[in-house]
C-alpha cells in the first residue's frame, strides 16, 4: 500500500470513525540481521531475521470488539479467570462496547487474550526478536540518531508525548507510545519466574546485561524490563499489541 | 540462650510480641512465621497484590506529612499504622520554570515522611495509579495532614499527569525478603506487605523497579523517621526534616524530561533539599537563640554524596542513621552517601542567619542549600 494511500485510509478511520473493524493491511518487513541489544545468556548475538507482515498499527478497540462479538467466550462476562488478573477489559461500558476512542489502541487485555486475537487472524504475537528488530529498523531507514531515539523513549516515559518521529519507511505507527505491545516470548530474559540470573526483575543490577552503557540501549532496556514485571495474565492501562503474519 | 534464633511458634510469638510492644492500643498482630531476634521481629506474612477500586487520597495515614515539619507522635508505646501512600504521576517544579513529569510516591517529591517508633509495625498498601489524572493539592474532607500541607505550599506547582510503568516500594527501614514485599506492580495493581520498624533511624524509601535509577531520579524516594523507643536523650525545641537529592535534566523542546548521560556521570542539573532548590529558602527553617535544632537528615541521591553542613554552627550531636548507639559529638560535617541518613543537633548560638548547605559547593552551586532565620518569638 503506498504512502498516500495509508494516509488517506488513516484519514477516513479517524475522521469517519464507522469503518467497522478494517484492520490496516499489514506491512511487510524485510529481512535482516538484529543484534541483541540486551546480552541473552551472556552472549553477545547477532541474528538473522527472515522477513515477516506486521500490522502497521496496534490492534485498537473497534478490532477488539469484532473480535469478542465473534468469539464470545472472550468476553469480559465470560472469560475464564484463568486467563486474566480481573482487570481484563475492565473500562469497557458493555461485553462489547470499548471505553474510549474506537481507533486507540485495545488495553486491559492478558497476554492470553491477546494471543487468541491474533490466532483468530491466523497471526501470532511477535517475537521480541522481531519486535526489536522493528523498531531498530525504524531507527535506522529514518535516519533517527540514538539520542533522538533516547529521547523519544524517555519522553515517552516520562510525559506520555507521542514519539517526535514519523515512520517515513515503513508507515509502522506505534512502538514507542501509545501503549507497549505484548510479546509471544516476553519473559525470555529478566523475568524472576524463570530465575535465568538473581540479577533479573528488580533493582538496578540489569544494567550490566546491555551491549553497551548509553542513553539509547539504556531506553531499550527499559522495555524489556517493563515486560520482565508482567505475568502473562497481567492486564494493564498501557499494554496492547499487534500481530505477526508469515 | 543468647539469641533467640528458633522460629517462633505463633502462640510464643504474640506473647513474645506483646511483652515487647507493650502496647495498650492497636497493637502489632503476630502473624504464623514470625519470629524474634534480640527484641527485632522478622518473618513477616508474604506480600498481596490485587485489584481494588480505589479512588480515594493517594496518601493515608496519621503520621504522614510534607517536609520539612515532622509530624509528632501522639501515642505512647507502639502502634499497627495502616498506611496507603498509592504511585502516581504528577508535574512538579524542581526550579523556576523547571517542571518534569515526575514519578512520585503521593504527588510530591520527595514523597510524604513517614514518622513511626521503633517497634511500630507498618500495613502497607499501594496501588499503581500511574495511569490515573490525580490531584493532591486539593485536600478532601478527612485526608492525611500531607494534603493540607500540600495545599498550603505548593511549591512544587503540582499538576495532574499520566505515565503509566511498573512500580514498587522499597522501604529502607523494613527488613523483609525484597522479592517478595518490594516485588512491581503494574498500573491498576495494588501491593500490601507489611514490616517491623526494627531500627530507629532517618531511613529512605524509593522505586525498586528497574532501571531503579531512573526511577529514583524520576522521585520516587522519601524518608521514614524511626524514633527510638525510649526517645533521643535531649530534648529538641524544634525538629525538621531535610531530604536531599539530585535531579536530571535536559530541555527537550518546551520539556525537561530524564537526560541518562548526565545521570550516568553524575552530573546532575539540579541538587535540592526538599525537592526544589528554593524550597527551604523561601519556607526557611524557624528557631530561637538557644534552641536546640534536630535535623533528620537523609540524601536520597540517586548517585551523589552530601557533606551536610550548618554554617555557623556545630553539631553538638550526630547519631549517624538514627541509632542512639552512633553517636558522634561536635561535627562540622556530616559526609552521607547515597541513601545515608543521619539525625544532628545543634544549639543555634544567636540571632542570625544559618544557612544550610552541601559543602560539596559544587551541588551547592546547584541548589543544594537552604537556611534557617533564628530570631526572637513574635
Amino acid at each position: 500500500m503506498s504512502g498516500w494511500c495509508k494516509q488517506w485510509l488513516w484519514g477516513g478511520l479517524l475522521l469517519a470513525g464507522t469503518v467497522t473493524a478494517l484492520a490496516a493491511e499489514p506491512v511487510v518487513v524485510p529481512e535482516g540481521n538484529f543484534e541483541h541489544p540486551v546480552l541473552l545468556d551472556r552472549e553477545r548475538r547477532t541474528e538473522w531475521v527472515a522477513s515477516f507482515r506486521v500490522d502497521a498499527r496496534p490492534v485498537n478497540r473497534e478490532d477488539y470488539a469484532a473480535f469478542v462479538e465473534a468469539h464470545p467466550h472472550w468476553r469480559r462476562s465470560a472469560v475464564a479467570g484463568l486467563f486474566h488478573d480481573g482487570g481484563y477489559l475492565r473500562g469497557w461500558s458493555s461485553d462489547v462496547t470499548p471505553d474510549g476512542a474506537p481507533e486507540a489502541p485495545v488495553v486491559q487485555v492478558s497476554w492470553y487474550a491477546a494471543r487468541a486475537y491474533c490466532e483468530a487472524q491466523g497471526g501470532t504475537l511477535p517475537s521480541l526478536v522481531q519486535w526489536e528488530y522493528l523498531v531498530d529498523l525504524r531507527r535506522r531507514l529514518n535516519g533517527l540518531s540514538d539520542e533522538d531515539y533516547a529521547n523519544a523513549v524517555f519522553a515517552w516515559y516520562g510525559e506520555q508525548r507521542p514519539a517526535a518521529f514519523e515512520d517515513r519507511a515503513l508507515g509502522l505507527s506505534g512502538f514507542i507510545g501509545p501503549v507497549n505491545e505484548w510479546l509471544e516470548d516476553y519473559q525470555l530474559l529478566l523475568a524472576n519466574g524463570d530465575r535465568v540470573d538473581f540479577g533479573g526483575g528488580s533493582c538496578g543490577d540489569t544494567g550490566r546485561l546491555i551491549l553497551r552503557y548509553d542513553s539509547a540501549h539504556y531506553a531499550t532496556l527499559l522495555r524489556y524490563q517493563m515486560r520482565s514485571n508482567h505475568a502473562p495474565e497481567t492486564t494493564a492501562s498501557n499494554l496492547g499489541f499487534r500481530c505477526v503474519y508469515p | 540462650m543468647k539469641q533467640m534464633m528458633k522460629m517462633m511458634a505463633l502462640g510464643a510469638s504474640v506473647s513474645a510480641l506483646a511483652a515487647l510492644v507493650g502496647c495498650s492500643q492497636a497493637g502489632p498482630m503476630a502473624t504464623a512465621g514470625e519470629f524474634e531476634i534480640e527484641g527485632k521481629v522478622y518473618g513477616m506474612p508474604k506480600a498481596e497484590v490485587f485489584r481494588e477500586d480505589y479512588r480515594g487520597d493517594a496518601v493515608v495515614g496519621d503520621t504522614m506529612t510534607a517536609s520539612p515539619h515532622l509530624a509528632k507522635l501522639d501515642y505512647a508505646g507502639n502502634k499497627t499504622h495502616q498506611v496507603r501512600l498509592d504511585t502516581l504521576s504528577q508535574k512538579v517544579e524542581v526550579a523556576p520554570g523547571v517542571s518534569y513529569t515526575a514519578w512520585t510516591f503521593g504527588g510530591s517529591v520527595p514523597g510524604p515522611v513517614l514518622h513511626v517508633r521503633e517497634g511500630d509495625r507498618v500495613v502497607f498498601t499501594m496501588k499503581n495509579r500511574s495511569d490515573e489524572a490525580v490531584l493532591v493539592s486539593e485536600p478532601g474532607k478527612g485526608a492525611a495532614p500531607f494534603y493540607r500541607q500540600m495545599s498550603d505550599n505548593p511549591y512544587q506547582k503540582p499538576e495532574a499527569a499520566i505515565s503509566p510503568m511498573p512500580h514498587s516500594m522499597d522501604f529502607h527501614s523494613g527488613t523483609v525478603a525484597a522479592d517478595d514485599k518490594w516485588r512491581s506492580i503494574s498500573p491498576g495493581e495494588t501491593v500490601q506487605f507489611e514490616w517491623v520498624a526494627n531500627y530507629p533511624g532517618v531511613y529512605m524509601y524509593h522505586c525498586g523497579t528497574s532501571s531503579v535509577l531512573m526511577h529514583t531520579a524520576m522521585g520516587q524516594y522519601g524518608a521514614v523517621v524511626v524514633s527510638p523507643k525510649e526517645g533521643y536523650p535531649t530534648e529538641a525545641d524544634h525538629e525538621y526534616v531535610i531530604t536531599q537529592s539530585e535531579f536530571y535534566l535536559q530541555q527537550v523542546g518546551e520539556s525537561y524530561i530524564y537526560d541518562h548521560q548526565a545521570a550516568m556521570a553524575n552530573n546532575p542539573s539540579h541538587v535540592t533539599f526538599n525537592g526544589h532548590v528554593s524550597a527551604l529558602m523561601d519556607q526557611p527553617l524557624r528557631a530561637k537563640k538557644g534552641d536546640r535544632v534536630r535535623l533528620y537528615v537523609l540524601n536520597a541521591g540517586p548517585n551523589g554524596t552530601s557533606s551536610f553542613h550548618v554554617i555557623g554552627a556545630i553539631f553538638d550531636r550526630v547519631w549517624y542513621e538514627g541509632n542512639l548507639e552512633n553517636e558522634w559529638r561536635g561535627m562540622q560535617t556530616v559526609l552521607l552517601g547515597a541513601s545515608n541518613g543521619a539525625v544532628m543537633e545543634f544549639i543555634v548560638p544567636e540571632d542570625g542567619l544559618y544557612k544550610l548547605v552541601d559543602h560539596e559547593f559544587h551541588d551547592a552551586e546547584r541548589g543544594a542549600a537552604g537556611a534557617l532565620i533564628a530570631a526572637p518569638a513574635q
